[in-house]
């Protein structure tokens, strides 16, 4: 191990080219650990991609492996690739018992620099292997619908694990899918432990979004699926430690195999001095703000069919759309149309970016509708911050509202979410004691600095090869 | 290729005699157009026209042979590149560039066969009499047209016209045998090779004007060209050695026993040369019921096979690809049977041949041992193209490597031993194992070429 820890942060589809929660929170953690040296493995679906990030000093490299370049390689050794074929035999057999097959005979027998793009087509074991998985699960379909399929199913698998990952005493995957098998092949390569955060479920997230396009569909659909959950399976079998954000996600890894005693719950935190000291001020009417980017995973439109009823009810009731606007032009102008239509014009205000703090001194409540979320940090924000909240039962939103059903509502429904508006206009002594308890449980469990101080301790525990301390 | 056969076949369908003539002398002029020319060429004018060459008889036919022969073995393997070039352009509907193509290529061949002709024809020098500034520049010039004449053939098999092309080859021979007449009672022998020379470009540009009205040129571009020399560098190989392998013995026998023509670097070695010529003829009938039958067959099973590829389930694939196995080896089983009793016929002849055409001056035994040969380089060469259509390029580059590596190895063994009763056995030996090789080759992988098929989309 070299004198400065060495961590090798495995990233996809995040930072530093994608701005939002998860780079957001790697940019701090890199920040917040100075005395450690950050190696970058990122992978990126084109190359040349622009930083959204000026990398902190202690990062001292970066790698990324782009994923639409192909590489030519096949070994000349026919036993060789026999062997190596043998064992993707073997490892495919035990994926349809759906079980996590050990892929470290593989790897071993795989150089980096040697991709299977070619071979799995051209070697027979490989080409029997996609042709008795056609007819078995889909023999009424064109064969060449199917190969297409599996091959770009397969082909980012080719990608990672024939790429080299660079040198580092800890490597550390920032989800599963690509990143963690990266992780993975990095591990058994380098001889080196493996940590994993997940911020929300990899394999959960891309169900979503498969079933919902129309792009992939029947059996395409479930290959993609099970492939997902297979390379999480994957991972957690591998990491040494499996961090999630809340107690509600480490369940779900335990039960898609991860093993309960490499888990642990790390929250995200927020900075509390920033928020704490906000000065409190009530303004005149009732103001209800939404903080986040104007994009349909933010469900804003909920938003604005939640204040159309409230403005009935509570008619002094203000309503604020705070985030930037510029990500999604077309959702934008297809929400200020509904504002339109419900003639909410002088009540409804998008701000754009702003400094939040503003809003946070004199919001009544903090909305939340999205349809998807991990652990939202503005609910913290807003705790911290003396703003109660009302939001849609996504990810870790539930645990961070007590579970009290008098502010959780349903994704997209607006009655429900009005109504925990009305809850919070109507009942203010009693809110008076949720906010303060909110506001410690803040202050206790999500300070940043905690936080990232943690990383750090594990980072060190498990390059000595110690564990990590709880 | 193929096109040509379905046209051929439509005009068969049409019955009469004089669409089976039609169809025999296109069909000959698409398969063996330059080849043809020459063999005729020397026999006509050596029997009608001997005065008008004059007395180096053996300068204006060593000319002749040797420019058709080294056209072959230097420029021959460029012709497959060339052709698969072609094809993919007017398969793309880029017929334009494939005009520019046949312009560029064109161009390049003419220079590098200007300096070969130069270089060459340092070593030959005519006795006084005999014009040999005149000699010398035709012979240039013959090497030249015989070149492109290769080229123009790619072409003239996609144009329809072959009664067009088949009158404009006639005209040009007919050019060349009153060239040879006119010219040669002028300047002797010069004046003879310039005669013959003048109908070879007449046939040139006839055909290239008929080409260019079908495929016009814009320009001139070789970048595409060499790029294909790049990605198709097994398919080039392959000609390479396969006319190599085809000449290989030829040209060891000429040089261990054949006679130095006075005044030059030609080889003159009869004995074995005309049975060669003669018994390679024979190819040219197998090689039309090949474009007419064999071809159409096979071409209309392998699309829908890859048809099938893109549309199909897994086990109609199969299916598809045993149907275009089994017209593999119908058209093998009836090319060999075709060639097979072509050859015994002629086996049978070869007496009466020596006595009829060459007064008994012809070494039966060698022919005899040649028409074999000829029947198992005939079976290679159908087995070659099966292996381009599935696109084995490297399986095709082996073949063509043990055809020239038996055929030269073998025929330097004849000549260490001085054993002249095994002329030909060099041939026909090259020919069997390099038949056996593709025919291994091709039944092997053919079971496997949806997977190579993909394997190669991905690659």
């Amino acid at each position: 191990m070299s004198e400065r820890l060495r961590v090798c942060l495995i990233l996809e589809g995040s930072y530093p080219f994608i701005t939002g929660g998860v780079s957001s929170w790697v940019h701090q953690l890199i920040q917040r650990l100075p005395e450690v040296d950050f190696v970058l493995y990122t992978i990126s679906p084109k190359k040349d991609q622009t930083l959204s990030y000026e990398l902190p000093e202690n990062v001292v490299e970066h790698v990324d492996l782009v994923l639409s370049e192909r590489k030519k390689s096949s070994y000349k050794s026919l036993y060789r690739k026999k062997k190596i074929f043998k064992e993707i035999v073997e490892m495919h057999k035990l994926f349809m018992l759906n079980t996590v097959p050990s892929i470290d005979n593989l790897i071993n027998m795989m150089e980096p620099g040697y991709y299977l793009y070619y071979d799995s087509v051209k070697q027979r074991e490989g080409w029997n292997l996609i042709v008795e998985n056609n007819v078995k699960n889909n023999p009424i379909y064109p064969f060449s619908d199917y190969f297409w399929a599996w091959k770009s199913t397969h082909d980012m698998i080719f990608s990672v694990m024939g790429f080299e990952a660079p040198d580092a005493d800890v490597y550390h995957a920032i989800s599963t899918g690509y990143a963690g098998l990266a992780g993975v092949v990095a591990k058994i390569r380098k001889g080196k432990p493996l940590i994993l955060t997940e911020h929300g479920l990899y394999h959960k997230e891309r169900e979503i979004e498969i079933r919902r396009t129309n792009l992939i569909r029947g059996y395409q659909r479930d290959m993609w699926i099970k492939i997902y959950n297979m390379l999480s399976k994957l991972t957690y079998k591998y990491s040494d430690l499996i961090i999630s954000l809340f107690e509600y996600n480490r369940e779900k890894q335990i039960e898609l195999g991860a093993p309960e005693e490499k888990t642990l719950v790390i929250p995200n935190g927020i900075d509390i001095e920033r928020f704490a000291s906000i000065k409190r001020e009530k303004r005149e009417g009732f103001h209800v703000g939404l903080v986040g980017r104007v994009v349909p995973i933010k469900d804003i439109k909920t938003f604005i069919s939640t204040a159309k009823i409230i403005s009935k009810e509570i008619p002094e009731s203000q309503f604020y759309c705070i985030g930037p606007t510029d990500e999604d032009p077309g959702y934008f102008e297809d929400c200020k149309l509904l504002v339109k239509s419900f003639h909410l014009e002088n009540k409804f205000h998008f701000t754009g970016k702003q400094d939040v703090r503003k809003y946070y001194s004199f919001l009544d409540v903090l909305m939340l509708t999205s349809i998807r979320e991990a652990q939202p940090l503005v609910l913290l924000e807003g705790f911290c911050s003396g703003v109660p909240a009302v939001a849609t039962r996504v990810g870790n939103v539930p645990e961070l509202l007590d579970y009290d059903d008098n502010f959780l509502a349903p994704s997209k429904d607006p009655v429900k979410l009005a109504a925990g508006v009305k809850y919070i206009y109507d009942n203010p002594e009693t809110m008076q004691g949720i906010v303060a308890r909110n506001r410690e449980k803040v202050i206790r469990f999500y300070d940043r600095e905690k936080v990232y101080r943690k990383y750090g301790d594990i980072y060190q525990g498990v390059a000595r090869g110690e564990g990590w301390l709880e | 290729m193929a096109g040509i056969g379905f046209e051929l076949q439509r005009v068969l369908r049409k019955g009469g005699i004089g669409s089976f003539f039609k169809v025999v002398l296109a069909g000959s002029i698409v398969v063996a157009g330059p080849w043809i020319l020459t063999i005729l060429g020397i026999f006509f004018i050596g029997r009608y026209a001997e005065v008008a060459v004059g007395v180096y008889r053996n300068f204006f036919t060593g000319a002749i042979v040797y420019c058709y022969a080294f056209s072959l073995i230097i420029f021959g393997g460029t012709h497959y590149i060339f052709t698969r070039y072609v094809a993919d352009l007017i398969y793309m509907d880029r017929n334009n560039e494939a005009g520019s193509a046949l312009l560029s290529f064109s161009l390049l061949v003419t220079f590098l066969a200007v300096i070969i002709g130069i270089i060459a024809v340092r070593w030959v020098d005519l006795p006084e009499g005999g014009n040999n500034y005149i000699y010398k520049v035709s012979f240039i010039l013959l090497f030249v047209f015989v070149n492109l004449i290769w080229l123009l053939m790619i072409f003239i098999s996609l144009i329809k016209q072959f009664m067009a092309i088949f009158i404009l080859y006639l005209v040009g021979m007919v050019i060349s045998f009153l060239g040879v007449r006119f010219f040669g009672y002028l300047y002797k022998t010069g004046g003879a090779l310039l005669g013959y020379a003048v109908g070879q470009g007449f046939i040139v540009i006839s055909l290239f004007v008929l080409v260019s009205f079908h495929y016009r040129p814009h320009g001139i571009e070789f970048k595409d060209l060499f790029r294909y020399v790049l990605k198709y560098k097994f398919l080039l190989f392959t000609g390479v050695l396969y006319y190599w392998g085809m000449w290989a013995d030829k040209i060891v026998f000429k040089v261990a026993f054949g006679k130095v023509v006075p005044g030059s670097f030609f080889q003159i070695f009869d004995y074995y040369d005309i049975p060669v010529y003669i018994a390679n003829l024979t190819i040219i009938p197998g090689m039309i019921y090949y474009i007419i039958v064999t071809e159409i067959i096979f071409y209309i099973k392998l699309k829908e096979f890859l048809k099938g590829l893109h549309e199909n389930t897994y086990d109609t694939i199969q299916k598809k690809k045993y149907d275009m196995i089994k017209s593999i080896r119908y058209g093998l089983r009836e090319q060999a049977i075709f060639q097979g009793m072509f050859t015994i016929v002629i086996w049978l002849l070869a007496k009466g041949i020596s006595v009829e055409f060459f007064g008994g001056h012809f070494a039966v035994g060698v022919f005899r041992v040649v028409l074999i040969g000829v029947f198992f380089h005939f079976m290679l060469l159908t087995l070659i193209i099966y292996l381009f259509y599935l696109e084995y390029y490297i399986y095709a580059f082996i073949s063509s490597l043990v055809f020239f590596g038996v055929n030269f190895g073998f025929s330097l063994v004849i000549v260490f031993n001085r054993s002249l009763p095994m002329l030909g056995y060099s041939y026909l030996l090259g020919g069997f194992l390099a038949s056996v090789t593709a025919l291994g080759f091709l039944l092997y992988s053919v079971r496997y070429v949806e997977r190579d098929l993909y394997a190669r989309q991905i690659s």
